[in-house]
């Protein structure tokens, strides 16, 4: 090996060094917090004694399963109906089908609570045919109304990985098992289905994890008994009682069982998916059938943007009680938003954090990728292993050994204390989280990359760096790009980390200061959505220019 | 007179309006009978292929299997089984449950399924398989189960999608043989599709060649190779020089034909007929010259341009005013380059076509 190689081989290892030093602080330490402080025999049997935390314990996952099925009959049916056939108006509805994704699902609670709520838009129909009004955020319903609403936000997610399962199929799967005499069915059932394992499992996986720890959604319908709530509402008295540490060792046992269970069935997906060799199987619609899918999307996209526009009519109306559309429209709301002392600085505070956790998570990602796929350093499986752990791992968990660290870890307290400026805090806390999604994408692109292209460029006396920054950063850049887009927009959505850890107002980011809005007397909520509105224009184009820019890369972003 | 197995009757389809992928024409396959689609990419028989399984519907045409129309009859219900360039072998079924998976199908007994899964692989050379992922296994061998699984289920017709397109030539040439002793054991009535013209002459019963969305001439290998009905399916069947001739005369067996450089005789082929002065093009296989003087031969003195060492045969490049004269042959010239050599063509092995 000559003096370069070695030199290269050093820098490569400093880097993995410097991933796996940078994990280990901010990502294992909290954990290992957690846990330690958690895992105690009495605390944990207090969990499941108490019937409080029990039925939150119950409810989460209840929540989770629930949310899972309904997002499996939404995506299901649409991922087939996209892949089986050739509609017009195709190509739109791939942009269609990310708009849910533009408002976290606690804002649009905002907006399903006039949708849905006692004196609602349902319920003045309701009442106008004379039949009594429903209470659909009582009881049990709390549960399905949380369930819908998160469904309604994260279909999306299996969506896009069904569409790359089945479009990697080979059609002549399918031809074959027809003409050995199997029907429609049989072939969907026999063939279809176990090569899109893949896809379901990894699709279901992450809505299963996010589900279960969702916070922001429970918390805007006041259903306090789930357990991240309960976390949410035990941090204040963290010093004196412990038991959230243990609802968070807990939680956190839960989301690693459903990521290995997941992991384990992907194993045997993964070794069963095939590389289609004739991609266009879609038939062909011609004429007034043609329009009929692209018609099916678009009900699909007003149903699961009915909180965003329930959301919107909040936010423009001076009177919006008992009646079908607002009274008034007015645009007072984004005035008062405007004056309000949290709006302003909560944008300029959330474009700091999600850029300061794009830049991390992009480097962390790309750094990772590059061990595992270029570099191929031992242990590289590793850095993979652990730039993937963030999606079992739960934000809430991440957010609350933070606040661990910085009340048992003297060399920690001022970092990772929360009531000063929480830049560095939220940026690392939102990068962590957003690493998977980046190391997929840049992972994606390298190994599309060949290793030729490279060895062409230095045999025509390019040097090492020279060959990497001239040809395989421009070819990936449009993946790292995309991975980048989709970490900032989820940064901006980001609601644990930003309930927890932003405990200043002057720090607060966006959702946190939506979520103090809305629990404002008088016109707080009609501001609060106000708020929402413009956030999900921002957010709305971001989402925009990172599918234009990711096409069918955006399901790269996805996988598990 | 027997009825065909497959009558395909004036089908015609195209995929955007005015650029047609097949052009009606009329073909017979009979029972038992290993007919190959042979035709250079895109020239349709890919189309033809999937129209006759049902995977595509045609714009016109009859499509008639054992006598009776089956135009309208889904893909599962026609009887036909077909062996896909890319084998379509399911991944998350091993090797029994891939053979296996028509049977279950058609509701035929577990016992027999076992019996006639184990009589395949014994046929296909791969028993002690049975258990093994598909993706476990070499694509020689992927190809056989391709094959056992499209049998398994006693089609009417097996189709055959460039089945050894994805082998390496070692295993083309094996899988050759292979493929046609498998066949002939199963007494399977098939269509092959390939542009392979290895392949076809190797393993067909008959050939139809395919052009520009239709067939333009069917036969034996033989016939097609040693009476070709056009320059394209001469040239596409092997090596080949062209020359522009005039017909002088017919006489009972061969006509005379001239050129600037030659007179020579030439066999009559009893389907093409010409008249005096028609201008016409003379085919002359390259492996039909040779450098020894023979009886009933024609002759022409050219030099040698070019020579190259295959192997199992040299390649000769002769020039004689003007034209190019490929020469292929086992024996050597020993002459050097830009030596002058007789070229011998036996006349029954000089062929007149129409003019290209």
């Amino acid at each position: 090996m000559n003096k370069f190689f070695k030199a290269a081989n050093i820098l490569h290892y400093f880097s993995f060094a410097l991933l796996i030093a940078f994990l280990s602080v901010f990502l294992l330490l909290p954990i290992y917090l957690v846990i330690s402080e958690g895992l105690h025999w009495d605390l944990i049997s207090e969990i499941f004694r108490n019937p409080v935390t029990r039925e939150g314990l119950l409810n989460s996952l209840k929540i989770a399963l629930l949310t899972t099925f309904l997002t499996i009959l939404i995506a299901f049916p649409f991922a087939l109906l996209f892949n089986k056939y050739d509609f017009k108006g195709k190509k739109a509805v791939s942009f269609f089908m990310l708009l849910p994704m533009i408002l976290p699902p606690f804002v649009g609670a905002l907006g399903i609570q006039q949708f849905l709520g006692y004196y609602g838009v349902v319920n003045t129909l309701l009442r106008s045919f004379g039949i009594a009004p429903v209470a659909f955020f009582d009881g049990e319903n709390k549960l399905l109304a949380v369930a819908i609403i998160e469904a309604l936000h994260l279909y999306p997610i299996l969506y896009l990985n069904l569409v790359a399962s089945l479009n990697s199929i080979d059609p002549s799967m399918e031809e074959a098992s027809h003409l050995l005499g199997a029907g429609k069915l049989q072939t969907f059932f026999k063939v279809t289905l176990p090569l899109v394992k893949n896809g379901l499992f990894a699709g279901c996986s992450i809505i299963l994890i996010w589900s279960f720890t969702e916070l922001g959604t429970p918390l805007m319908f006041g259903f306090t008994r789930t357990t991240p709530v309960q976390i949410f509402n035990g941090m204040n008295e963290i010093e004196s009682n412990p038991l959230p540490y243990a609802l968070v060792a807990v939680m956190l046992f839960f989301s690693t069982i459903l990521y290995l269970m997941a992991k384990k069935m992907l194993r045997t997906a993964n070794a069963v998916t095939g590389k289609g060799s004739r991609q266009s199987g879609a038939y062909c619609l011609r004429g007034f059938t043609s329009w009929l899918p692209f018609t099916a999307f678009a009900l699909l996209a007003i149903i699961s943007l009915l909180p965003h526009i329930m959301l919107l009519c909040c936010a423009f109306s001076q009177e919006y009680y008992q009646t079908l559309l607002p009274k008034v429209f007015t645009l007072i709301h984004f005035e008062e938003a405007l004056s309000n002392p949290m709006v302003i600085p909560s944008i300029i505070n959330s474009l700091r954090y999600a850029l300061l956790a794009t830049f991390i998570a992009v480097i962390l990602g790309l750094t990772g990728a590059l061990i595992q796929h270029k570099w191929r350093l031992k242990g590289g499986l590793l850095a993979d292993i652990l730039c993937m752990l963030p999606l079992s791992v739960p934000g809430i968990v991440i957010a609350f050994g933070y606040i661990g660290m910085s009340a048992k870890i003297d060399w920690a307290r001022d970092f990772f204390n929360p009531n000063g400026n929480p830049l560095l805090l939220l940026g690392v806390a939102y990068a962590i989280r957003r690493i998977p999604y980046v190391i997929r994408s840049a992972s994606s692109g390298l190994q599309q990359t060949p290793d030729d292209l490279e060895f062409a460029a230095r045999n025509l006396g390019a040097s090492e760096k020279g060959a990497f920054f001239r040809i395989t950063f421009p070819i990936i850049g449009a993946h790292l790009l995309i991975g980048g887009l989709f970490a900032f927009s989820f940064s901006m959505l980001e609601v644990s980390d930003s309930l927890i850890l932003a405990q200043k107002s002057a720090f607060y980011p966006i959702t946190k200061a939506l979520f103090e809005l809305s629990q404002f007397l008088g016109n707080g909520p009609a501001v609060a959505c106000a708020f929402g509105v413009w956030t999900m224009l921002f957010l709305g184009a971001t989402l925009f220019l990172a599918s234009t820019f990711a096409g069918k890369k955006s399901t790269d972003v996805f996988k598990f | 007179m027997i009825t065909p197995l497959l009558s395909l009757r004036q089908i015609a389809k195209s995929y955007e309006k005015g650029k047609m992928i097949l052009r009606p024409f009329d073909l017979d396959i009979n029972e038992n009978e290993i007919f190959f689609l042979l035709g250079p990419s895109g020239c349709g028989k890919s189309t033809l292929l999937r129209i006759i399984a049902g995977l595509l519907n045609e714009d016109s045409g009859d499509c008639i299997l054992k006598g009776k129309k089956i135009n309208n009859l889904a893909p599962e219900k026609r009887r036909m089984s077909m062996v896909f360039q890319n084998y379509a072998l399911w991944p998350h079924l091993n090797v029994y449950e891939n053979i296996a998976f028509g049977m279950k199908m058609a509701k035929i007994p577990k016992k027999e399924i076992e019996n006639e899964v184990s009589q395949l692989l014994k046929l296909v050379q791969l028993e002690g398989f049975e258990k093994r992922l598909t993706t476990e296994l070499s694509g020689g061998q992927q190809q056989r189960v391709a094959l056992a699984r499209a049998l398994a289920v006693k089609p009417d017709l097996l189709l055959l999608d460039e089945p050894l397109s994805n082998l390496d030539s070692k295993l083309r040439d094996t899988m050759r043989l292979e493929i046609r002793r498998i066949l002939k054991a199963r007494q399977v009535s098939a269509i092959y599709v390939t542009h392979d013209r290895t392949e076809a002459l190797s393993i067909a019963d008959r050939i139809g060649i395919m052009q520009d969305g239709r067939i333009v001439q069917c036969g034996t290998p033989q016939e097609l190779y040693y009476r070709p009905l056009s320059a394209f399916t001469a040239e596409f069947l092997g090596a080949i020089n062209f020359f522009d001739a005039r017909i002088i005369k017919k006489e009972n067996d061969h006509y005379v034909v001239q050129n600037e450089n030659f007179i020579w005789q030439a066999a009559v082929n009893p389907d093409l007929n010409f008249e005096e002065n028609e201008e016409v093009t003379i085919g002359v296989r390259e492996e039909h010259i040779s450098f020894d003087p023979g009886e009933n031969t024609n002759t022409i003195s050219a030099v040698l341009a070019e020579k190259t060492f295959m192997g199992d045969h040299t390649e000769y490049l002769f020039k004689a005013n003007g034209l190019k004269i490929g020469v292929r042959s086992a024996e050597n010239f020993a002459g050097e380059l830009n030596s002058t050599a007789i070229l011998n063509i036996d006349k029954s092995n000089t062929m007149v076509l129409k003019k290209k």
